[in-house]
């Protein structure tokens, strides 16, 4: 082992200890652990955004033209320009300009990616649940697959109830229907079955860190005792 | 009582003479107002109709018999015709305005500044915000306004019907004057203030009952000040009460009739008020001035009989509620205005002692059973176990890459989930690798640069391939997607189009991220296009677009990642101890149940405890 692994083995050492004094409620090692992660992680990203970005992709393309102005090339950093204005009071209206083309640009695009990526092939996916090839073999039925199925809607019939806020009077209070809330209250069991394999997901993502984490610390503190 | 009701001009229906306001349309009746009650164009009451042009008159012989140098000479039409005299007196402000005494004009002063006081207050607090909506600030002051009228005019509903219940009781028997009923039936705000004009005009007819009736005017305002004590604490001391100060001095020359006793007594009051109460002289004057000039007569100097000041001190004191009641509420509207966007204090809650030691001790508990395990457990092997259906198709997808296919590899995941996701990635770089396969490193965050370089010397590739950035999140994904011929200069050069490659490897560790892909390329590119090697925390989210075919075969977490390993006759990496994930699982286990029994209980508690009380 040489004296840098060494080093940077004892500073990773601890900084871990640091943050593991969090269980001590919040104290100065933490929040400076936390410090220090922040400034390297923004001072990284500034460095990559800059060298892998703004030169390259911003700045070299108005130089790099033979010579010839592209107005293209000069849209984005006009836009840049206009978002840097947004640091002073009294030309914050400038940046609306470039963040209005961003949020509407975006927007446009989540709406149509989750209808074409997301709801539409996964309905269709249900529905194909049903294909006839899929549910009998030789001309006999297939319950497995039949009933596999038929779950699978009614789990989506009923999450989908359980966003249903319609109501009707019933006497003089206003009420949602028995079958509705029947169907909603099946619809939060799924949704419950699904947070809880989400919750056991990111628990065992950050328990496989921390083993990991632990595992490396012992091989660095064995490494040191046995030489 | 219907003898006393004003018509409306507006809409025609009848409103009480006293109100400024008519209650129907809500439009102004202050000319009705002024009117009824001096003109006479009012049918009056019968017992006080007949009386009062005489007081009128009284008034205007004792008014020009005084000695004010600065009185226009125009007395003898005022004597002859008294609704004329009025009528002359409502225009002679602008023309009498040069001759105004000082006193008068200071008090005039005030009085518009006290006018405006609320009003100003609110323009003041929202500086800032009339700088920015002035519009906004100016519908603002407007409807406060208009509160503030709105509160003046139900609080003389209010000492009014009091004042007539008073007067029904026989507040004539105790000998108050018929003028200064009609007077409190108009201005119902001022009653028990119509002393304080003794300061405001001299006169040297003042006779020896106005110069007994002295001491009576300063007990009464002892009294009034004794009772609006609070409200000159509560508010501070205005530059214009303050300046106000001088004109008690100025005050001071009617009392030359006064005998000396008197007027020791007098100043010795005026230098307590001095002292004590800055800003409560001007307000009789300042409210009783209007009226003075409504009547055309000269401020009273006689003082009612000694039996009705219980009743003007509440009138006062009425009156000094009122003014405070305004005033604390202008203050509320101003801070409102000034607390206006900006962000709440977050509720202070008190922190528990009892939540960091719990805390502690499940940290520390789940920390020594990790701890223990890995230092005296030893790592199992890996299971023989039937891989899942994702598994061996992302297996059989891998086994048909062959020489001269380009894959791309899109690393997208975080330093802290780096472990987990390098485990289940170097095994199948390295068989695409010894397959020939020619694939290519994307980053779509700036830490996959240097994670990238990691995962290749984990797996033992060298020479490292060139690793190329995307910016832009979304928006370069999708760019990415649609640039099928390579015409966007902003984009990696050395990247083919996505249509390109064969196959798309994400590894992944965000189940966002992921859905990015599928949402804004998968769509552009076909099926079967996707390999996924994705965190444990996100295995639900890529399920669904496996079942849809938009993915065609994923491995989630270290344990299916070594399965697919061992499927493509490569050697896993070394995984995290087995036997420690289960320790964390089991105590995760444990320490969730516990806490659903200790909140069953804590619950049950409370419901038995509410069903006690």
């Amino acid at each position: 082992m040489s004296a840098l692994d060494v080093v940077l083995g004892l500073i990773g050492f601890a900084l871990t200890l640091m943050v593991f004094s969090y269980l001590f409620g919040d104290n100065f090692f933490f929040r400076a652990a936390l410090y220090l992660l922040v400034g390297v992680s923004s001072g990284y990203i500034a460095a990559v955004l800059i060298s892998k970005v703004i030169l390259p992709l911003l700045i070299a393309p108005v130089q790099a033209n033979n010579g010839q102005f592209s107005l293209l090339t000069v849209v984005p950093l006009l836009l840049c320009l206009l978002l840097i204005l947004m640091i002073f009071p009294r030309t914050v209206s400038a940046g609306k300009l470039p963040l209005a083309f961003l949020v509407g640009v975006m927007a446009a695009l989540t709406i149509a990616g989750v209808s074409r990526g997301t709801l539409a092939p996964q309905l269709l996916s249900i529905i194909n649940r049903f294909s006839p090839s899929l549910v009998q073999t030789s001309g006999q039925p297939v319950w497995g697959q039949i009933l596999e199925a038929v779950f699978i809607l009614f789990g989506v019939v009923a999450v989908l109830f359980t966003f249903h806020h319609r109501t009707h009077l019933k006497g003089d209070t206003e009420a949602r229907s028995g079958l509705v809330e029947g169907l909603s209250s099946v619809g939060q069991v799924f949704i419950g079955i699904t947070f809880g394999m989400l919750f056991v997901g990111f628990y065992t993502t950050a328990l496989t860190a921390l083993i990991a984490q632990l595992g490396t610390l012992k091989d660095f503190i064995l490494s040191l005792i046995t030489g | 009582m219907t003898a006393d009701m004003i018509v409306c001009p507006h809409c025609g229906k009848e409103n009480f003479p006293q109100v400024t306001r008519c209650v129907h349309c809500g439009k102004e009746l202050e000319e009705l107002f002024k009117i009824e009650g001096v003109e006479g164009t009012t049918p009056m009451p019968s017992e006080e109709g007949s009386e009062l042009p005489e007081i009128l008159k009284s008034f205007r012989e004792e008014e020009r018999k005084a000695p004010e140098p600065t009185e226009p000479p125009s007395t003898t039409e005022e004597q002859e015709d008294t609704p004329a005299l009025i009528e002359d007196d409502e225009q002679s402000p602008q023309k009498e305005e040069p001759e105004v005494p000082e006193w008068l004009a200071r008090i005039r002063a005030r009085a518009a500044q006290e006018t405006d006081a609320t009003g100003d207050l609110a323009s003041r607090a929202g500086t800032m915000d009339q700088v920015q909506s002035g519009e906004k600030h100016a519908e603002i002051d407007k409807e406060f306004t208009s509160w503030i009228e709105r509160l003046r005019e139900s609080k003389q509903r209010e000492v009014l019907q009091s004042a007539r219940k008073a007067s029904e009781e026989g507040e004539n028997a105790e000998g108050v004057p018929e003028w200064l009923q009609k007077i409190r039936e108009m201005h119902p705000e001022v009653e028990g203030e119509e002393t304080q004009p003794i300061e405001s005009e001299p006169s040297e007819e003042s006779s020896l009952s106005e110069g007994a009736a002295v001491p009576d005017v300063h007990e009464s305002k002892e009294a009034s000040r004794e009772e609006t004590q609070p409200l000159e604490e509560a508010t501070a001391p205005t530059p214009v009460s303050e300046a106000a100060q001088p004109e008690e001095g100025t005050l001071a020359e009617p009392q030359e009739e006064l005998t000396e006793e008197q007027r020791g007594e007098q100043l010795e009051t005026q230098a307590v008020s001095e002292t004590k109460k800055p800003t409560q002289e001007p307000k009789a004057p300042e409210i009783l001035e209007p009226i003075i000039e409504e009547l055309g007569m000269q401020p009273e100097v006689s003082v009612p009989p000694e039996e009705s000041e219980t009743a003007e001190e509440q009138s006062v004191a009425q009156d000094l509620l009122l003014l405070r009641s305004q005033k604390e509420r202008a203050e509320v509207l101003r801070n409102l205005i000034a607390e206006e966007g900006k962000a709440f204090p977050p509720a202070h809650k008190p922190k528990s002692p009892h939540k960091s030691w719990y805390r502690l001790v499940v940290g520390l508990f789940l920390l020594a059973a990790l701890i223990g395990t890995l230092l005296f457990v030893p790592p199992p092997t890996l299971k023989e176990s039937a891989a899942p259906a994702h598994v061996i198709a992302l297996q059989e997808v891998l086994q048909t890459l062959g020489s001269g296919d380009k894959v791309l590899v899109v690393l997208d995941y975080q330093p802290a989930t780096s472990r987990e996701l390098e485990s289940m990635a170097a095994p199948v770089l390295q068989f695409i690798a010894e397959r020939g396969v020619d694939w290519q490193l994307l980053v779509t965050q700036p830490s996959g640069l240097w994670l990238a370089q990691e995962l290749a010397s984990t797996a033992g590739i060298t020479p490292i391939p060139e690793v190329n950035y995307l910016p832009g999140g979304g928006l370069g994904v999708f760019a990415l997607a649609i640039d099928q011929n390579k015409s966007l200069p902003l984009l990696p050069t050395s990247l083919s189009a996505l249509s390109d490659y064969r196959a798309i490897l994400l590894l992944e560790d965000s189940g966002s991220q992921f859905q990015v892909w599928m949402e804004q390329a998968a769509p552009w590119l076909g099926k079967a296009r996707f390999l996924v090697l994705i965190a444990s925390q996100d295995a639900a989210v890529v399920l669904p677009y496996y079942d849809s075919g938009q993915v065609s075969g994923y491995a989630a977490g270290t344990q299916e990642g070594a399965l697919t390993a061992k499927s493509l006759g490569q050697q896993p990496l070394q995984l995290p101890h087995e036997r420690a994930l289960q320790v964390g699982l089991i105590t995760m286990m444990v320490i969730l149940i516990l806490a659903m029994i200790t909140k069953a209980e804590a619950d049950a508690s409370e419901r038995r405890r509410e069903k006690n009380a």
